[in-house]
């Protein structure tokens, strides 16, 4: 891996916009992603991160915008910026009936390796990915974990500097999902610029040294995990489930917030209601009072320290994962 | 070259993963012709029956009647007579290789020199017999033809002397027949002089081939581009594998390779094609008897064609919707092509109409110049420029394949 690669700046994007039709699925998105760090895009299902990572891999091409991967334009100049790009699809790409040994030969030669480079290549992914021992069998008869590994093994056969990860961990069991976080930190500690997308906030909080939320193809927040934090506020979240009279519900919660505004109702539905509250847990016994009194019924009740959940729904009034 | 070479390798391991496709490759074509072959029931040597119908009566076609049983070869060829509804009936049944009618008032006409014709029925299951027959039934009417235009006066007298004559006595004929040899040799030192005859043959269902081939090796060729055909459809299938495994996909994002990995894939799936197809070949070379070496230019053929087939039906996956429509549509296409194509009926005994568009098909263009090296024993029956002509075919359908794939899977 050569050094002088990691001084350039892995993805640059500026004012990306990509319209299907009439309707625009990232709009005017911008940032910034070095190498040695985990880019985190985090946002809900049909967010844009998909397609963003489409244009950023050249495979879509932008409406407007422009986009560098290590200082190369992916339109203008595609080869230059796709040799040392490195692509982890959503869905897996891989040969189900090529045994894994050959699925990594065959994408490495797909980037130029070969003879010996490409064997040692091969050898070393197959260690890191931990499928040493399967490295003769196909890939159908893995687990989705197995699975997950050779696809993201695939994708760096090349030794890339900047890699994409498309969800990576959807629908993969906990040991191979912590197998994958590894495989990341891994990547980055070796100097790479990794783009990783997510709609899981705990994932995004944990690995993300950066943090860029969308929703709507929009990028609604943007920042380290601390910076976000702070724009969440001091204040809990108290998410209610159960029978709630949505007309009344507002105007009791605001009653007992006076004078200091120190509740504020975020989100109120037939079935679920979000409070921002300072010090919640002192508050509960009054929050529960006004609602019984509004004729409210609360079958479950979680309270939330500030994080990215309660950012996103304090930015679009709804659920993260909705 | 290392990514060409997985890429090839690649494939061929997949592919070979699922053997139970190239044993329906394989048998489908074995089964189609071995039933051909045993309904038309014709081995490599073939033996026939000339039917003649004397309707006529008349002296004049009594010698032709007797010139033609001269030419009864016993095994090969056994001329009996009929009458035409008997005869026709037993060429209805398959019973017989060819009619031959000498209609009423054929000698009269053929004495007055006036424009007259004989009726050949032939069978069109079978292509070599009545070939032979068609061209021994020309010789003997052409010999009378001389005969009457060199003994034309004296021939009329007898025959007014014997007019109403209708009885069938030994006599006759014996005198007929030694009449008739003592003119054959008048006749063939007068030949070169003479005109071209008036008299024509009109042959009905005619078999026209060129050369005298037994059906079953006019199948051969078919059979072997059946397998291609099935084989090439059957392979272009898996475009939708690679799409849904979406390794189409991830080889666009490199940054090289796209048009590789097609040229990859087409180079694979015209070694197996061209694999299957051989096997055919091979076989037929040893059913047939036919010189080994000719497997060379046979092999060379087939493996210049499989890729184009297998790219021809790669473009027609991609205009379909999905894999469900690509299989019907391919299928679709592919059946009236194998039958236009002379896959199930050689082209030489399809209708006129339906050969002309069959020799335009491409695996139709593709038998003809196989038919070519296998019926004539030649090796070099493809001439120079329809090699490169196909070598080009395949390229251009190799480029298009490569813009329609990415258009198609790797674009959005
Ligand atoms: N090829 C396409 N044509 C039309 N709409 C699309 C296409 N790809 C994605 N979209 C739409 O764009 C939006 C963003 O999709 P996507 O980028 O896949 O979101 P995410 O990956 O964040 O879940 C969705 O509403 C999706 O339906
Ligand atoms: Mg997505």
């Amino acid at each position: 891996m050569g050094d002088t690669d990691h001084a350039k700046t892995g993805i640059v994007i500026t004012g990306l916009v990509k319209n299907f039709g009439e309707f625009r699925a990232v709009d005017d998105l911008s940032f910034r992603a070095e190498g040695g760090r985990v880019f985190g895009l985090l946002g809900p299902n049909g967010a844009g991160k998909s397609t963003a990572i489409g244009c950023i891999s050249g495979l879509t091409k932008p409406t407007s915008g422009m986009i560098t991967v290590n200082d190369h334009d992916i339109v203008r100049e595609p080869r230059a910026a796709k040799r040392r790009l490195g692509v982890v699809p959503q869905e897996l790409a891989i040969y189900p009936d090529l045994p894994a040994r050959d699925n990594l030969r065959y994408w490495g030669a797909a980037f130029g390796l070969r003879g010996e480079e490409l064997g040692q290549r091969v050898d070393d992914v197959l260690e890191t990915i931990g499928l040493v021992d399967r490295a003769g069998d196909l890939p159908r008869t893995f687990s989705g974990g197995m699975q997950r590994r050779l696809n993201f093994g695939c994708g760096i056969v090349h030794e890339p500097t900047v890699i994409l990860l498309d969800e990576p961990t959807v629908g993969v069991d906990p040991q191979s999902r912590e197998r994958l976080y590894e495989l990341v930190t891994e990547q980055r500690d070796q100097g790479a610029c990794i783009l990783y997308t997510t709609h899981y906030m705990e994932e995004a909080e944990r690995l993300c040294d950066e943090i860029a939320i969308m929703d709507h193809g929009r990028m609604i927040a943007h920042g380290s995990l601390a910076e976000l934090r702070q724009t969440a506020g001091e204040h809990d979240h108290l998410t209610l489930t159960g029978h709630f009279p949505v007309e009344e519900v507002r105007p009791v919660i605001d009653a007992i917030s006076e004078p200091h505004r120190l509740l504020e109702v975020l989100l109120a539905e037939p079935n679920q209601l979000v409070i921002a509250a300072h010090e919640a847990s002192t508050r509960l016994p009054a929050i529960f009072r006004a609602l019984e009194g509004a004729g409210a019924r609360v079958s479950e009740t979680t309270l939330r320290r500030p994080n990215l959940e309660t950012l996103f729904i304090k930015l679009t009034g709804k659920e993260l994962r909705a | 070259m290392t990514f060409l070479l997985l890429g090839v390798a690649k494939d061929i391991s997949r592919w070979l993963r699922d053997p139970v496709s190239f044993v329906i490759y394989l048998l489908v074509p074995l089964l189609v012709g071995g039933l051909l072959t045993a309904v038309t029931g014709q081995g490599p040597t073939p033996t026939g029956t000339l039917l003649v119908a004397d309707e006529d009566r008349s002296m004049v076609s009594r010698l032709l009647v007797a010139a033609l049983f001269d030419a009864d070869l016993g095994d090969t060829l056994r001329v009996e007579k009929s009458d035409e509804a008997g005869g026709r009936e037993l060429m209805n049944t398959g019973d017989a290789s060819a009619l031959l009618i000498l209609p009423d008032g054929f000698g009269e006409a053929f004495l007055r020199q006036e424009p007259t014709a004989l009726v050949l029925v032939t069978n069109p299951s079978e292509a070599i017999m009545p070939r032979i027959i068609r061209e021994g039934v020309e010789i003997v009417v052409d010999a009378g033809f001389y005969f009457q235009a060199l003994l034309g006066d004296e021939t009329r007298a007898i025959y007014d002397a014997v007019t109403g004559d209708t009885s069938d006595d030994v006599d006759d004929s014996a005198a007929a027949e030694g009449f008739s040899a003592d003119i054959t040799a008048k006749v063939t030192r007068a030949a070169p002089r003479l005109l071209p005859p008036a008299l024509t043959v009109e042959l009905v269902e005619e078999v026209d081939s060129e050369e005298p081939v037994p059906l079953a090796l006019l199948m051969f060729p078919g059979i072997i581009m059946m397998a291609m055909v099935l084989t090439a459809q059957g392979l272009s299938a898996d475009l939708w594998s690679e799409a849904e495994a979406g390794t189409v996909r991830r080889i666009a994002a490199a940054p090289q390779g796209f048009v590789t990995s097609v040229a990859g894939k087409a180079i694979a799936a015209g070694v197996l094609t061209a694999g299957v197809s051989l096997v055919i070949a091979a076989l037929g070379f040893v059913y047939y008897g036919l010189e080994p070496w000719l497997l060379l230019p046979v092999a060379g053929w087939l493996l210049i064609c499989a890729p184009a087939l297998y790219l021809a039906f790669s473009l027609i996956q991609l205009a379909a919707p999905d894999r469900r429509a690509g299989a019907i549509v391919s299928s679709i296409i592919m059946f009236p092509l194998l039958m236009a194509g002379g896959s199930f009926f050689p082209l030489e005994q399809l209708p006129e109409w339906i050969a002309a568009i069959g020799r335009f098909t491409p695996n139709g263009f593709m038998l003809e110049q196989l038919s070519g090296i296998v019926t004539t024993g030649r090796a070099g029956a493809i001439a120079g420029q329809i090699w490169v002509a196909m070598a080009l075919a395949g390229l251009g359908l190799f480029v298009l394949a490569s813009f329609a794939t990415h258009r198609r899977f790797a674009h959005a």
